[in-house]
């Protein structure tokens, strides 16, 4: 038993990694601020999605920077299924992942023979564009998005069925669950042959398939999984704030914080999505709940004012976006001092 | 007759993206770095131009030369502080570089200004005229002969002056430059001051007719990059070319469609060309 | 010469407009080493390209083991049993040795583990065991070439290219490698290989086939091809002076 909890899996001994695990199940039982488990359960519905990110860009070296898509077809397909249909999570969740899948693979099949720069801007303009399509679809709501109707559950199961909780904790578990899903399919990956071709292909990828690896399929599968796994948390984020829009599941900025997140912690490694969720996706929560409701006083107001009044203009957060001027200070930093990421001191460098 | 109305307008709107384009394409050939911030300096030009006229009544004509020498400063600047440290690094730290300095440089001009939409409603060029049986819009004319003469200037710069020779050689293959005795290092700073103070100069332009926001920017440099990749990346030439092609698919779509639409063509185009040539219409290797 | 396991009919191949191969022909018999000689720019490298489907012909065929291979991707060509190392060395770089040449046999199928004892196997074929742990980037550049000889044997070719057994390596280094590549002829592996050393290609070879600006210009035992006229006026003439 005590060489089992000593066992590392890629660094961590499992004693620290049960440790985490239960203070992460026991946290919400202490904070009971509705506040407080909201940044948790947005940390581990981000961390998922880095760890899921990584598959294809961590494992493979496929660096996509349209993800959101997935995310958004996920928190999509539950909506219009639900306000729409009228058809339960549970009944959405399989619907969602077939019409993700199906992209994944009108997405992966011609884009992955493009290298470099030309492949991150494939994945970004066909994001962008779906990004356009959906924000004119009347269908899908246009740009005002789709709202849920409310439903007052009758008990526990009837909440469970539609997917709509009035407390945050079952939220919780459910995000709790979908990281440790998230971990366990990277980690089989990634000792899988499977993932050993993915490595092989992002190390060198003509080698990789002098050696009879099929470059395209091994891709093709490692973006389906990833996707796949992006689209479940979309469907979780939707039945979470029962509502969806455009520029928030479906934007570059949501693009680039998934993969951000997965490359901050150690691009390639099992832990680092978790960190680097951890550590940005509170900043930038805790931004964000300072700075609204702050933004009270009119611009056109300060011309008489004085100084005085342009100073509480801007000491009260002025035109707003703090959140993301941090955010983008703190990736242009990361770029700068650390390119490597933070797991990058701890990874085997020789 | 309006086949020739949308071609013209279309051409006009084409002279912007490429000067945007050739900007974008210039860094890009020079040190293999996609600046994802580069509609962020047109943005911060617009800004400066709207105050100026706003403040002091200065017109945009006259404030556009003074912002590309200040954003060439600015891009200078960008290039010590923070591209010179991740010349080196993986493409996806150049990448965090760059995007992160959209985001920090957006979110900014979101702070100090909000995000409404500001206008310069008069000036110098303001008005319409008709010929040949086509309509033009004074700002839009001028504004795209201004581009087409910076793009020009900028043509001559580097194919023509000593530092132009210099950028050129580091492009071809750096090692060799160093070894003929050119400064690299300040090539690349230079290459940032030019491209922004280009692309500033296209922002300084716009400002007599766009609306300005802090996404004003944006609007324009994402579809530059179409631009950049259908002339094949570090083709100026090949950019130019690339953004008077999508000022007349953007226009001609948008026209055909809805303008909402007008930036899906741009895409789908992207992609038309990278799969048929993966290494753009006019790239090489 | 015993029967054809590799035959290539009229290959050709251009970039732009100059011919990389124009109508190469020859065969490699079953067991056989076979050499492939030329100055640099005689398409060496483009015809290893041309036969292990990184390259698709313009003109001409492929047959392996009676199939016609012409167009087949590189990875399925590895499920029939060809291989190859590069000649600008491709090793995995932040991957160790073993899993370096795991990625080879595990593409044979078989889960993790057989694939680690078949790794091993092969390492220690060439003499690399004592590195298994080490990351490949750590490693000089003979004992890169032997880790993608490894690597490649680790998918159980029956035809293995190598590009440059020699090119690169420091001098002490090439007896061992020349004996290596004897070694994988007994294991019953048939070999083409590119050369530049002449006393390397006339120790190893069974046959040898020159190529000069694309084209087969001459092909016989080693003894012939280093008496023929244009051969020695080519390329042979010309080693001699530079050395």
């Amino acid at each position: 038993m005590r060489a089992w909890l000593g066992h590392r899996v890629e660094g961590l001994p499992v004693a620290a990694i049960a440790a985490l695990g239960i203070a992460l199940a026991v946290y919400p039982l202490v904070a009971t601020l509705p506040f407080w488990r909201h940044v948790v359960i947005m940390s581990m519905l981000y961390g998922a999605m880095g760890v899921a990110w990584n598959i294809l860009g961590g494992l493979a070296g496929q660096v996509s920077f349209g993800h959101a898509l997935y995310f958004g077809v996920g928190a999509y397909a539950a909506a219009y299924c639900y306000k729409v249909l009228g058809l339960a999570p549970l009944v959405s969740i399989p619907i969602a992942l077939a019409v993700s899948c199906v992209a994944a693979v009108l997405v992966g099949l011609p884009t992955f023979r493009l290298r470099g720069h030309y492949f991150v801007l494939a994945s970004v303009f066909i994001m962008e564009g779906i990004h356009i399509v959906v924000s004119n679809w009347d269908r899908f709501g246009a740009a005002i998005g789709l709202e849920y109707p409310v439903y007052k559950a009758k008990g526990f199961a009837d909440a469970l069925w539609h997917g709509q909780f009035q407390d945050k904790l079952p939220y919780y578990y459910l995000a709790f669950l979908l990281l440790g899903l998230a971990l366990v399919v990277f980690r089989a990956i990634q000792r899988s042959p499977f993932g050993m071709f993915l490595v092989a292909i992002r190390e060198e990828q003509d080698a990789a398939q002098s050696l009879g690896v099929n470059v395209a399929r091994c891709k093709l599968y490692a973006l389906v999984a990833s996707a796949a796994i992006t689209t479940l948390c979309g469907t979780f984020y939707a039945q979470y704030v029962l509502y969806v829009e455009p520029s928030s599941t479906m934007s570059l900025v949501i693009s680039l914080e998934i993969c951000f997140i997965a490359i901050l912690g150690g691009i390639g490694t099992l832990w680092g999505p978790v960190l680097g969720a951890f550590v940005i996706v509170p900043v930038t929560e805790l931004l964000r709940a300072y700075l609204s409701g702050r933004i009270a006083l009119d611009m056109s107001a300060l011309a008489d004012g004085g100084i005085a009044a342009w100073l509480e203009y801007y000491a009260r957060g002025g035109g707003g976006n703090l959140d993301i001027l941090a955010y983008g200070l703190m990736i242009m930093l990361i770029a700068r001092f650390q390119p490597a990421g933070v797991l990058g001191f701890l990874r085997r460098i020789d | 007759m309006i086949y020739g109305q949308v071609l013209v307008d279309g051409l006009i709107v084409g002279l912007i993206f490429a000067l945007v384009a050739m900007g974008l394409s210039l860094i890009y050939g020079v040190m293999n770095i996609v600046n994802f911030a580069h509609g962020e300096f047109m943005m911060l030009a617009m800004y400066f131009c709207f105050f100026l006229w706003i403040l002091a009544g200065i017109d945009p004509l006259l404030s556009t030369p003074i912002a590309a020498v200040l954003m060439y400063f600015v891009g200078v600047a960008v290039y010590r502080v923070l591209i010179r440290q991740v010349l080196q690094a993986t493409m996806v730290a150049q990448i965090f570089a760059t995007f992160g300095l959209l985001l920090f440089m957006q979110a900014s001009a979101h702070f100090l200004w909000k995000s409404d939409a500001r206008t310069i409603p008069q000036s110098w060029v303001s008005g319409q005229f008709q010929l040949g049986g086509l309509f033009f819009n004074g700002p839009e004319v001028v504004a795209g002969a201004g581009a087409l003469m910076t793009a020009a200037a900028l043509y001559w710069f580097i194919h023509r002056t000593e530092t132009g020779l210099a950028l050129q050689a580091v492009a071809e293959d750096a090692q060799a430059a160093r070894l003929m005795g050119i400064d690299s290092d300040r090539v690349f700073g230079i290459a940032w001051g030019v491209s922004c103070a280009a692309v500033a100069i296209g922002g300084g332009l716009l400002s007599t007719y766009y609306a300005i926001t802090p996404l004003s920017g944006a609007r324009w440099a994402l579809p530059a990059f179409v631009a950049v990749a259908i002339g094949g990346f570090g083709s100026i030439s090949g950019a130019f070319l690339g953004g008077l092609i999508i000022g007349v698919v953007q226009t001609a779509g948008g026209f055909f469609t809805s303008p909402n639409y007008k930036h899906l063509f741009v895409f789908a185009l992207y992609l038309l060309v990278v799969f048929w040539r993966p290494y753009g219409l006019l790239g090489r290797r | 010469m015993a029967e054809a396991l590799l035959t290539a009919e009229g290959l050709t191949k251009r970039f732009g407009g100059v011919y990389a191969n124009r109508e190469v022909s020859f065969e490699v018999g079953r067991g056989e080493i076979v050499g492939l000689i030329g100055p640099n720019g005689a398409g060496k490298t483009t015809l290893f390209n041309l036969v292990t489907g990184f390259v698709r012909p313009d003109s001409g065929r492929v047959r392996f083991a009676g199939a016609d291979v012409t167009r087949l991707r590189p990875d399925r060509l590895c499920h029939l049993g060809v291989a190859r190392t590069f000649q600008i060395l491709k090793p995995f770089p932040r991957l160790t040795v073993e899993e370096n040449v795991m990625i080879g046999a595990l593409a044979r199928g078989g889960g993790m583990s057989r694939a680690r004892e078949a790794a091993r196997r092969c390492l220690a074929l060439v003499g690399l065991e004592h590195k298994s742990g080490v990351l490949a980037r750590g490693l000089s550049t003979g004992q890169r070439k032997r880790l993608e000889m490894a690597r490649a044997l680790a998918t159980q070719p029956q035809l293995l290219l190598l590009d440059e057994i020699t090119g690169g390596v420091d001098q002490p280094s090439i007896p061992g490698l020349i004996e290596l590549v004897g070694r994988l002829r007994a294991e019953g592996v048939t070999l083409l290989v590119i050369e530049h050393n002449m006393r390397v290609i006339m120790g190893l070879a069974d046959r040898v086939v020159f190529l000069h600006l694309g084209e087969k210009l001459a092909e016989g035992t080693p003894q012939a091809i280093a008496s023929h006229p244009e051969v020695i006026a080519l390329y042979l003439g010309r080693q001699h002076e530079r050395s």
